[in-house]
C-alpha cells in the first residue's frame, strides 16, 4: 500500500498510541514510547511487521507511544495507513499470523 | 524517655541544660548518676540564672533567626539533622534550614527527614555540595529520587519504614543532634500543636518522636502565639529552642482537598473485590479494626466496605492511619469507634482531629515501632495497602518504578503488613503496560510472609501458607487464583519487559523495620541508545 | 459570529482569564472539557498553532492535555494541517513534549516554540541547504511586503550590491492585508525587475519564519515581553538553522523612524545576532535608512495601502516599482473576490472577565440541571470534552505595523445583544457531562 495522503489514529490516552503517517520518498519511522526501556524492541518489531504486511514501503510514520498492548499499536497503526489512502486494506494478508 | 537517649552526649547539648528527661530529678536517674554528695543551698537562681532576668526567664528561647537558632542549637559538621514530613509537598522547612546551613558553611550533614518529596529536589544542589553526605528517609521522589538513583551520593541512602525509623533511634545507630520541627503555632515555650493555624497538617505524629528524642529541639513556627498553646503535641520541656519563619509550607499543597471517589470503573471493581475480601475474611465482627491507605482503590474500598458495614450492622472499633477524610465520615455515620491518628492526608481529616475527642493523635511510635511497649499496629485487624510491584512469593516492592528509578517511600507499609491479622494489597494488574506481578523484584521492601492476599482487578490471589482463607474467599464467589496465574497472564497481555540494568554501585540500603538489611537499591544503568 | 458562538467565547474568555492568559484573537478551534457543566480544560488551534492551553487545577495530572490536544490534533488534520506548532510558556515545555512536541527554540523563562513534527526543522534547513549558492558575504532579508514597494526594492537591492548573494524570506501568514500568494508573486517579480536580480534568490514562508503579526500572546503580559520573545525566538531560529543552511552572513533590515517598538525589535534582533552564549556563527546586521522621497519622509507599505483605498493610483504609482502597480491593477480589476479587505468580520475583541462572567451566569442559568438518575451520583464528576469550532477570526487588531493592542472594550449594551429572542446555550453546555461515562460503560 502507498501512503497517499496525511493520516491519524489513535489518541494520546494513557495505554493508546497516536500514529501520524505522511508521503515521503522512504520509510522512516519515529517511536517515542512511555515504556522504552521495557518494551521499546518489542514495540519496533511489532510497527515493522505490520509494516511489512501492510506492504508499506515509504512514508514517515510517526508513533507516540503512552503504554499500548500489541494490539491496540497494530490496530491503531493499520487505521492509520488505510485512512491515508484510497486503496483497500488487504485483509487476508493481515490475518496471517 | 528511652535509655539510650539519656547517654546522649552532653557536649551536644547548651550549656545550662540540667534536666536529662522531662519530669525527672537527678536522683531517680540512678543514685550513680550522682557522683558527690548534693551542695549547701547557694541562692534561689544559683542553679536557675536564666530565671533572675525577666525577659529572659520568658522568652529564653526565642531565636531571631534561624541563624540564631543554628548557632544556639550547637550543631557542628557531621552533625544529624531531622524533620518530620507532616505537611508532604507542600512543605518549606527542610530547604529553609538546609539553605541556612549551606550559607553558613556547614559540611557532611547527615539529614533525617522521616520522609522526603518531590518539593525537596534543591537539596541535589546541597548534596552536589557537600553540605549533605548522608540520608536516612522513608522514601523520595521527583528529581532528588531520580538523581539519587543515578548515583547521586558516595554514602548510599537509608530507606527505613515509618517504625522503623524509631527502631534505628532506638537502636542507637540514627542519632539526630538537631530536630527542626515545622509547626503551624507554636509559643514562646515551645508548646506546638498541628491542628491550628495558616499551614495546619494535623497529626504531628512523627514530629513528636523527634521531639522526645533528639539532642536539641528547634520549633520552627509560622506563628507565635500567645502562652499556654494548649493542647500542645510538642511539649515545652522537650524544646530548646524557638524560631518563627514565614512559610512552613504551602497550605494548598499540604492537605489537599478530599479525595474524589474514582470513576475508573477499572479501580471500583478492584475496590468491589477488596471489600468483599474484607467482608468475608473471618475477620469482619462487630469491634473489628481496619487502616486503609490513600491510593484510588483503596478510599474506593473504603467506601464500599462502609455501605456493607452499614447494611450489615457490623461497626469497626477504631481506624489507624494514615487518615483521609473517608474514615472521619465513617466515624460520623457511627461505624467507626475511634480514629488514632499519625498523620492527615486532607483538611477534612486534620479538621476533625482538632475538635473530634474520639479522633486522638498518636506519635508514629506508638503506631509502628517494633521495639516500642506496644505499637498500634500489634492490634490491628486488616489493612489495605498498594504496591509497585509483587513477586511469586508475595514479597512486595513499593520504592522503585518500573525504570528501577526510586519514586515511592517504605512508610508504614512493612510495619502494618507485619502487625495486623491480614494485609490486603489493591493493584491493578497492569499499569499501563507494566505488569505488577513478577518473577523478580526490583526492589523487596515488604516480605511475601507477613502479605495476606493480592487483589486485582484480575483476580484475587490468596498466600498459600492461609489456604483456609482462601477456601473462604473462593466460597464467597470472588474469582480466586494463583499468583502465579496473574504473572501468566500479565506476560500474555503485555508481553515479557525486557529486565532493567543495573550497575555495581548500591546506591540505597533497605532496612526492614528491625533494622536488618532487606535489599540493595543499585544504580539505574542509563540506555544507551 | 452568532450570538451562540459569542457566548461560548465568553465561557472561554472567563477561563483562560482566570488562568491568567488571553485568548488570541486569531484561534478558530477550541477544544474544551467540562466537568459538571463547567469549563475545566481548553487548547486553542490557529492555523497550524497550538496555543491559549489551560487545565483547571483540580484537573491537572489527569492527561486533559492530551485529550484536549487529540482533538485538536484531529481538527487540524481536517483543516489541512498535519503538523502543528506551539507557542508557550517554558515550564509548560515539558508537557507539550510529553504530548509528541519537540522544542526548537526557547527565549528562557518567557517563551518556547515547539513542533510536532520531529522532521520539520530538519527537512526545511535541509530545502534551505539545496538551494544554497557559493560566495560570500551571503545577505539575508525577511520582508512582510504589504505590498511590494519601491522601500523593499531599495533594501534588497543595497543588500545585493554589498553580498555574493542576497536570500529574501517572505512572511507567510494570511494575516496580512494583502494574501500571501499575492504578497510572494509581488515580490518575485519586483525582485526580477531589480538590477542584481541574478544574485537574489526568494524564498516562500515557512513556520519557522516567524510573523510578528501573528506571535501569540496569550501568554504574555507587557508589550516588552512580546517583542523579546518574538525576536528571541525569530531570530534564534534565523542565526541556528537557516543562516547555517545558506551560509548568510550578514542581515539588512529598513530603518524604522517612526516606529518606537520596531526599532526595539531591531535592537533585540541585532543583541541576538551576535551573542556569544548561541551555538551558531554570528551573523553581521545592517540597518539601512529608508528611502524617501521629496514629499514623502520615507515609504512605507500603509501610505500605498492607503493611497490604494483611497484610488489614488498616481500615488500608488509613486511609492511602487512598476510590477506592484501593475499587479495591484490586475487585482483590482478581479471582480468577486476583493483582494483588499478594507473591513474584516466585525467579531468583538475579547471580553474582559468581569463582562465574560456576567455572561456565563445568564448562560447557565438557562442550562436545565444534568439529570443523573441513571448512573450513581458519585460518578459525576466525569469530564467530557468538545470542540467548539469555526469561531470567525478577528484578524482586524493584526494588519497594522505596530503589534496588536488591547481593543478597547465596546460598550456592554451593545454586546449584550437584548432585547431579540433567547439564544440557545452553546451546544457544549447542553451537553450532558455524563455523555462520555454512559457511553463507557454501555
Amino acid at each position: 500500500m502507498d501512503i497517499e495522503r496525511d493520516a491519524i489514529a489513535g489518541t494520546l490516552e494513557s495505554s493508546d498510541v497516536l500514529v501520524r503517517v505522511s508521503p515521503h520518498p522512504v520509510l522512516e519511522v519515529d517511536l517515542t514510547s512511555a515504556v522504552e526501556a521495557q518494551y521499546g524492541d518489542d514495540i519496533r518489531q511489532l510497527i515493522d511487521d505490520t509494516l511489512r504486511r501492510l506492504g508499506v514501503q515509504a512514508g514517515r510514520i510517526v508513533i507516540e507511544d503512552r503504554g499500548a498492548l500489541d494490539c491496540t499499536v497494530r490496530a491503531r497503526l493499520e487505521a492509520a495507513v488505510a485512512r491515508s489512502t484510497d486503496q483497500p486494506l488487504d485483509y487476508a494478508a493481515l490475518g496471517e499470523a | 524517655m528511652t535509655v539510650p537517649s539519656l547517654v546522649q552526649d552532653a557536649a551536644a547539648r547548651p550549656a545550662g541544660r540540667l534536666e536529662a528527661a522531662a519530669g525527672s530529678s537527678l536522683a531517680a536517674v540512678a543514685p550513680s548518676a550522682v557522683a558527690a554528695p548534693p551542695p549547701p543551698f547557694a541562692g534561689w537562681s544559683a542553679q536557675t540564672p536564666h530565671l533572675v532576668d525577666e525577659s529572659v526567664k520568658t522568652g529564653r528561647k526565642l531565636c531571631a533567626s534561624l541563624e540564631e537558632a543554628v548557632k544556639r542549637s550547637g550543631l557542628q559538621d557531621g552533625g544529624t539533622i531531622s524533620f518530620h514530613h507532616g505537611f508532604r509537598e507542600g512543605d518549606k522547612v527542610v530547604l529553609a534550614v538546609v539553605d541556612e546551613l549551606a550559607r553558613l558553611g556547614y559540611k557532611n550533614l547527615t539529614l533525617a527527614s522521616s520522609s522526603l518529596n518531590s518539593c525537596h529536589g534543591r537539596l541535589v544542589e546541597h548534596i552536589r555540595a557537600g553540605v549533605i553526605s548522608r540520608v536516612y528517609t522513608s522514601g523520595m521522589r521527583g528529581r532528588l529520587a531520580a538523581a539519587v538513583s543515578r548515583g547521586l551520593m558516595e554514602t548510599p541512602v537509608t530507606v527505613h519504614s515509618h517504625g522503623g525509623r524509631i527502631a534505628l533511634m532506638d537502636l542507637g545507630e540514627l542519632r539526630v543532634d538537631v530536630a527542626f520541627l515545622g509547626v503551624p503555632t507554636c509559643d514562646l515555650f515551645g508548646n506546638a500543636n498541628g491542628v491550628s493555624g495558616r499551614s495546619r497538617c494535623g497529626s504531628l505524629g512523627y514530629a513528636m518522636v523527634d521531639a522526645a528524642r533528639a539532642g536539641v529541639v528547634v520549633a520552627v513556627a509560622e506563628q507565635i502565639v500567645p502562652y499556654p498553646n494548649v493542647p500542645a503535641s510538642i511539649l515545652q520541656d522537650q524544646v530548646d529552642l524557638v524560631v518563627q519563619v514565614d512559610e512552613i509550607g504551602d497550605p494548598s499543597k499540604i492537605s489537599v482537598g478530599a479525595a474524589r471517589l474514582t470513576t475508573n470503573p477499572r479501580e471500583l471493581l478492584i475496590a468491589s473485590y477488596a471489600a468483599a475480601v474484607m467482608e468475608h475474611s473471618g475477620y469482619f465482627a462487630e469491634g473489628f479494626s481496619m487502616q486503609a491507605g490513600t491510593g484510588a482503590s483503596a478510599i474506593a474500598t473504603t467506601r464500599y466496605l462502609g455501605k456493607r458495614m452499614a447494611e450489615l450492622g457490623v461497626r469497626a472499633a477504631w481506624g489507624l492511619g494514615g487518615i483521609t477524610g473517608d474514615m472521619v465520615d465513617l466515624q460520623r455515620e457511627g461505624l467507626v469507634g475511634k480514629i488514632l491518628d499519625t498523620q492527615d492526608f486532607d483538611a477534612q481529616a486534620a479538621a476533625d482531629l482538632a475538635v473530634n475527642p474520639d479522633h486522638v493523635e498518636i506519635t508514629a511510635s506508638q503506631y509502628a515501632n517494633p521495639f516500642a511497649k506496644g505499637a498500634a499496629v500489634d492490634q490491628l485487624d486488616m489493612v489495605i495497602l498498594s504496591a509497585l510491584e509483587i513477586d511469586l512469593d508475595f514479597n512486595v516492592n513499593v520504592l522503585t518504578g518500573s525504570d528501577g528509578i526510586i519514586l515511592g517511600a517504605s512508610g508504614g507499609h512493612c510495619d502494618t503488613s507485619a502487625g495486623a491479622k491480614l494485609s490486603i494489597i489493591v493493584t491493578p494488574l497492569l499499569r499501563g503496560r507494566i505488569p505488577m506481578v513478577r518473577d523478580k523484584l526490583t526492589t523487596k521492601v515488604t516480605p511475601g510472609e507477613t502479605i495476606g492476599v493480592l487483589v486485582t482487578d484480575h483476580g484475587v490471589a490468596v498466600n498459600p501458607r492461609r489456604p483456609e482463607l482462601a477456601e473462604r474467599l473462593a466460597a464467597a464467589g470472588l474469582p480466586v487464583v494463583g499468583i502465579e496465574q496473574l504473572y501468566d497472564r500479565c506476560n500474555a497481555i503485555a508481553g515479557k519487559p525486557r529486565p532493567l540494568e543495573f550497575t555495581d554501585r548500591v546506591v540505597g540500603f533497605v532496612r526492614y523495620r528491625d533494622g536488618s538489611v532487606i535489599d540493595t537499591v543499585y544504580q539505574v544503568k542509563e540506555a544507551s541508545r | 459570529m452568532t450570538t451562540g458562538d459569542m457566548r461560548a467565547a465568553a465561557a472561554i474568555d472567563a477561563f483562560l482569564a482566570a488562568n491568567h492568559l488571553r485568548r488570541d484573537p486569531d484561534v478558530t478551534v477550541f477544544a474544551v472539557a467540562q466537568a459538571q457543566g463547567r469549563l475545566v480544560g481548553c487548547l486553542g488551534l490557529a492555523r497550524d498553532v497550538v496555543k491559549c492551553a489551560a487545565i483547571d487545577e483540580e484537573h491537572r495530572g489527569e492527561n486533559l492535555l492530551g485529550r484536549l490536544l487529540t482533538d485538536i490534533r484531529y481538527q487540524a488534520l481536517r483543516r489541512g494541517q498535519a503538523h502543528l506548532c506551539c507557542y508557550t510558556k517554558p515550564v509548560y515545555a515539558e508537557q507539550f513534549t510529553a504530548l509528541g512536541f519537540h522544542p526548537i527554540a526557547e527565549v528562557p523563562n518567557l517563551a518556547v516554540l515547539l513542533e510536532d513534527d520531529p522532521h520539520g526543522l530538519s527537512d526545511y534547513t535541509a530545502s534551505l541547504a539545496a538551494r544554497r549558492r557559493p560566495g560570500s558575504p551571503v545577505g539575508g532579508v525577511v520582508v512582510n511586503a504589504d505590498p511590494f514597494t519601491l522601500g523593499h526594492a531599495h533594501l534588497i537591492e543595497f543588500a545585493a550590491q554589498q553580498c555574493a548573494v542576497v536570500h529574501v524570506f517572505v512572511v507567510g501568514e494570511d494575516v496580512s492585508h494583502f494574501r500571501y500568494k499575492d504578497r510572494l508573486a509581488m515580490v518575485r517579480a519586483g525582485v526580477a525587475a531589480l538590477p542584481s536580480a541574478s544574485r537574489i534568490v526568494v524564498h516562500p514562508g515557512s513556520r519557522y519564519v516567524v510573523s510578528r503579526l501573528t506571535f501569540p500572546q496569550y501568554f504574555l503580559k507587557e508589550a516588552a515581553d512580546v517583542s523579546r520573545a518574538y525576536t528571541g525566538i525569530d531570530v534564534q531560529l534565523f542565526r541556528r538553522h537557516i543562516a547555517p543552511a545558506l551560509g548568510i552572513t550578514d542581515r539588512f533590515v529598513g530603518e524604522e523612524p517612526a516606529s518606537a517598538i520596531t526599532a526595539r525589535y531591531n535592537a533585540e534582533m541585532a543583541d541576538w545576532l551576535r551573542r556569544p552564549d548561541i551555538d551558531a556563527p554570528p551573523v553581521a546586521f545592517h540597518v539601512i535608512d529608508r528611502l524617501g522621497l521629496p514629499d514623502v519622509p520615507f515609504i512605507s507599505a500603509s501610505l500605498v495601502r492607503s493611497r490604494l483605498a483611497a484610488g489614488d493610483w498616481a500615488g500608488v504609482a509613486e511609492l511602487t516599482p512598476p510590477t506592484t502597480s501593475d499587479y495591484l491593477r490586475r487585482l483590482a480589476a478581479k471582480p468577486a473576490k476583493a483582494a483588499v479587505s478594507a473591513e474584516l468580520a466585525a467579531a468583538p475583541p475579547p471580553l474582559t472577565a468581569e463582562e465574560a462572567q456576567d455572561i456565563m451566569a445568564e448562560v447557565l442559568a438557562e442550562v436545565p440541571d444534568a439529570s443523573v438518575s441513571d448512573v450513581p451520583a458519585d460518578l459525576s464528576d466525569a469530564v467530557s470534552t468538545a470542540i467548539v469550532a469555526d469561531l470567525d477570526a478577528d484578524v482586524s487588531g493584526l494588519c497594522a505595523e505596530e503589534p496588536p493592542a488591547q481593543a478597547a472594550p465596546k460598550p456592554k449594551a451593545a454586546r449584550r445583544g437584548r432585547g431579540g429572542p433567547r439564544p440557545q446555550p452553546p451546544a457544549f453546555l447542553s451537553q450532558k457531562p455524563l455523555a462520555f461515562l454512559s457511553a463507557q460503560l454501555s
